[in-house]
């Protein structure tokens, strides 16, 4: 059903923000890990936002292949316009998780700190809380206008359930 | 079909029809952008239709009957409405070219224009159904 397509769009977008929310989360919780099960201080977390891959629906190739099929002549008609809902394909938008590796990590010199390098500097993340936070500000707005157009659309479909 | 041509085609119904599959394809347009908000290079989308829907209030005055496929239809084919991307420089956080406030008043006003033809939509078949059965309610 076309009208609930809108429906799954924002979805994609509404998750797609609470999972960059939870890598946020993720990074301010651990400004200060210095060990990792894979060694070394806490490498950030960033949710890369891809547009996600454009849908070919079976009924929109199918009437592709059967408007093929039936015209044999240039003089034929065009059998079947498609329906405008047909045109437009996007499916939302996708995520992807990458580890940055750290390019200025904070140095702090504490020699007693069991993370302690042989100099007595300790590497701690290289997570800049008010980059997060600002990220974070960021992406709940995203997530608010997100929500919006899904309620807009659910009203639609009860708009159209009083026709 | 005939019922088509008889009843429903002398009535606005044609009209609101494209209105509804327009707006809600619209819709579908810009909760695909605004879902795209934070996507480094996402190029922004929007629909044309306005030629579409004039088509149905803008009757021509002269209409063509085709003997020959290789007549000349007239009036010429309406333009199908279309997905197109917007010519918009890059936003202020230089990610992609949406600005949020459009989509977000593109997105209300839609709302709105959906809503009219609803309402009209359903005024329409109201219409028709005392005009069949003579009595209201």
């Amino acid at each position: 059903m076309q009208i609930f397509d809108t429906l799954d769009i924002s979805a994609t977008g509404l998750s797609a923000q609470r999972r960059k929310m939870t890598a946020i989360a993720s990074n301010i919780a651990n400004v200060d890990t210095t060990r990792t099960d894979e060694g070394g201080p806490y490498k950030r977390r960033r949710m890369v936002m891809l547009e996600a891959p454009k849908l070919t629906k079976f009924s929109t190739m199918l009437e592709q292949t059967r408007s093929r099929l039936v015209r044999t002549n240039g003089g034929h008609m065009i059998e079947g316009e498609p329906r405008p809902g047909e045109i437009f394909t996007g499916s939302g938008v996708m995520t992807q998780e990458v580890r940055e590796e750290p390019t200025k990590p904070r140095m702090v010199l504490d020699p007693n700190h069991p993370d302690a390098r042989e100099d007595g500097y300790v590497v701690y993340p290289d997570v800049n809380v008010v980059t997060e936070m600002v990220d974070m500000i960021a992406s709940s707005r995203a997530y608010e206008a997100n929500a919006t157009v899904l309620s807009a659309a659910k009203d639609m479909i009860n708009r159209s359930l009083e026709i | 079909m005939f019922l088509d041509s008889v009843i429903f085609n002398k009535t606005k119904i044609p009209a609101l029809n494209a209105v509804l599959d327009v707006t809600q394809l619209r819709q579908r347009v810009i909760s695909n952008n605004i879902a795209n908000v934070s996507t480094a290079g996402y190029r922004k989308q929007d629909l044309r239709f306005q030629e579409y829907l004039n088509s149905f209030v803008n009757k021509p005055a002269v209409e063509g009957t085709r003997t020959d496929s290789r007549h000349i239809p007239v009036p010429l084919p309406v333009r199908a409405p279309e997905v197109y991307e917007p010519e918009t420089g890059l936003n202020d956080t230089g990610l992609n070219n949406i600005d949020i406030d459009k989509e977000m008043t593109d997105l209300a006003e839609n709302h709105l224009h959906f809503n009219v033809g609803a309402r009209l939509l359903a005024g329409g078949f109201d219409g028709l159904r005392k005009a069949i059965t003579g009595r209201t309610g």
